[in-house]
């Protein structure tokens, strides 16, 4: 039984998820998450634009979809100055 | 010579021009550190200013001071030169997004990122569960208030790569601002601080439909301060002062 509240865990499932799955450009984030309600731990991944091919679950993690946005860099650019 | 003061809020961005001619696109001062050697150095985003910024190639990479609110131009001083980033070669898998920068002695630093100077304690949220009030100040958004929720994520981040290249950051937070946008453009390395003015991580990439309208729900990631002073192998620069804040 993995320990999903170990950090290095989650960051092992969410950097393992994304280079399996991150070829599809419309998924943009994943966090391992705790559900406030039931408690129950699950895959947080955050999708732009149409949904990207899936699986179920992740290492025993089900899996939800969220539309986001996606994260760009916070550089202003010269010809963008006000 | 003249003399310089430069601090959180500053604008920075690498001396010389891109490949279209033009001034490179402006970051954020983070925050003044030191090595084991005692040098002064500050902190910024490697994509600012380093290995993932146009600017990398450059030897050395001399970094200037955005004076005044205009555009970045030739009337602009020299401030320092990057030594270090991290990661030390382009990489689309970022683990770090930092660099260091070794000031000219005619430059001052500040560590003041609200009216206090920062903490010399980093603070790990490791074991953090509720979200987390922050600050940060940043070149084009000014002083900001906001709520970072401490789950640790990794993202897909869109460094502006004219192939359309994008780039898997390992771990970072969201933050979302009180009222209005946490980070802007021009934000990226700006330094995020908690209640007590202890550092938690560095602005490196806004959530946003529109950077040109940005909207009070964009949120900010934030990457952490933790990661950044064990991988370059600095030390935060201020008071002894505990983080008291769970």
């Amino acid at each position: 039984m993995l320990d999903y509240n170990d950090r290095a865990t989650q960051r092992r499932i969410r950097v393992e998820f994304f280079d399996q799955y991150g070829s599809q450009q419309a998924l943009t984030t994943v966090a391992v998450r705790r559900d406030p309600g039931d408690g129950g731990w699950f895959l947080d991944v955050g999708v732009t634009g149409n949904a990207p091919a899936l699986p179920g679950a992740f290492e025993g993690l089900a899996i939800r979809e969220q539309q986001v946005g996606r994260a760009r860099h916070a550089v202003l650019q010269s010809d963008h100055m006000p | 010579m003249r003399q310089f003061r430069v601090g959180p809020g500053d604008g920075i961005y690498p001396a010389g021009l891109d490949e279209r001619g033009k001034t490179f696109g402006v970051g954020s001062f983070g925050l003044q550190v030191t090595d084991e050697e005692g040098r002064k150095l500050f902190l910024t985003a490697a994509h600012v200013v380093g290995s993932l910024s146009p600017a990398h190639g450059n030897d050395p990479i001399e970094v200037c001071l955005r004076v005044g609110a205009g555009a970045a131009g030739s009337g602009d001083p020299v401030i320092g030169h990057v030594l270090k980033s991290s990661p030390e070669e382009p990489t689309d898998q970022v683990l770090l997004d930092a660099s260091l920068v070794l000031a000219t002695d005619n430059v001052g630093l500040s560590a003041v990122v609200r009216d206090t100077i920062c903490s010399k304690r980093p603070r790990d949220l490791y074991e953090a569960m509720d979200f987390i009030p922050v600050f940060k100040r940043g070149t084009r958004s000014g002083l900001t208030s906001g709520l970072l929720d401490p789950t640790p994520v990794t993202a897909r981040v869109d460094l502006g790569r004219a192939d359309g290249r994008t780039f898997r950051y390992e771990e970072g937070w969201w933050v979302e601002g009180d009222a209005k946008p946490f980070a802007q453009a021009g934000d990226s390395g700006a330094i995020v601080i908690d209640g007590d003015d202890c550092v938690i991580g560095m602005v490196v990439a806004v959530d946003s439909e529109n950077m040109a309208d940005p909207k009070p729900t964009d949120r900010a990631f934030v990457i952490p301060i933790a990661g950044l002073i064990e991988g370059l192998e600095i030390a935060l620069v201020g008071p002894d002062r505990p983080c008291t804040l769970a």
